[in-house]
């Protein structure tokens, strides 16, 4: 794929969705017959397009709040050997407290 | 073009610092479990630089492109650092948990997206700013289309066949 036949998969995609049912297919069959590869792509395209899915949805900064929190996972509340832990005291580069 | 780019590169670090400063202090504030605002924290660094050297910014569309540029590497250097943390673990991947957010169960691979999108720059350069502001920097439809000088439709456009693209990119890598 170059960035001139993204351009023609670009025109297809578009054209295909701004068609109803029919028209959709009977624009798919005829661009099949001229260019198999081509509607092959667009097919392949059109069916991940789903405006409702999750997938990019959520902003990264959003999704990724995880990432952003320190790696080390909080052991309040757990035990650890005979002691009990009840509260961090603080944390910094070498280690939680 | 060849202004605009100049002034991209001498001030993504200036924004780069500032949402590392903000986003650090947000995370100092918030209880674990809550999730951060990008719109927020571009809104805060844009009022502080704007503050301190007005000059330097076209327009707040000029300073939104900056800010995802700079969200982008902020991230995928957290996931490399994470990655480089767990090499030779269990988790070699850093996989973005959409429960946080939605409830869903899905998740995907941050550092996957950001070569897809590589990817995506060699067909169209274009479309793969278009993600980087929406999904890097939080901006909607209308704030995307203002940032680009286009109109929502055409953002639109290129959205849904990006989208599509990449959800593609992302399924023959984890089949690899």
């Amino acid at each position: 794929m170059n960035a001139a036949r993204w351009q023609a998969v670009n025109a297809l995609f578009h054209a295909v969705l701004d068609c109803d049912g029919a028209g959709r297919q009977a624009l798919l069959e005829s661009a099949a017959a001229s260019d198999p590869e081509l509607a092959k792509e667009v097919q392949s395209l059109l069916a991940r397009h789903q405006p409702t899915s999750s997938f990019l949805a959520a902003p990264a900064w959003n999704v990724a709040a995880s990432l952003m929190q320190d790696d080390e996972p909080s052991l309040v509340g757990k035990q650890v050997g005979s002691y009990h832990i009840l509260e961090e005291i603080g944390r910094g580069g070498m280690g939680v407290v | 073009m060849a202004d605009d780019r100049q002034s991209l590169d001498s001030l993504l670090p200036v924004v780069y610092q500032e949402l590392r400063r903000l986003a650090a202090n947000y995370l100092r504030r918030e209880r674990p479990g809550q999730t951060l605002q990008p719109t927020g924290l571009v809104h805060e660094a844009y009022l502080r630089l704007m503050k301190d050297r007005p000059d330097r910014w076209q327009n707040r569309a000029h300073f939104c492109a900056i800010a995802a540029h700079s969200m982008r590497q902020i991230l995928i250097e957290r996931a490399r650092a994470r990655v480089a943390l767990k090499r030779g673990g269990v988790q070699a991947r850093v996989t973005l948990d959409e429960a946080l957010v939605a409830g869903g169960e899905q998740s995907f691979d941050l550092l996957a997206i950001d070569a897809a999108l590589e990817k995506l720059a060699a067909l169209d350069a274009e479309q793969a700013r278009l993600v980087e502001l929406r999904f890097f920097g939080g901006l909607t439809v209308e704030e995307t289309a203002e940032a680009m000088a286009i109109s929502p439709a055409t953002v639109k456009r290129h959205w849904a066949i990006a989208r599509a693209w990449l959800a593609r990119e992302l399924e023959d890598n984890s089949s690899a």
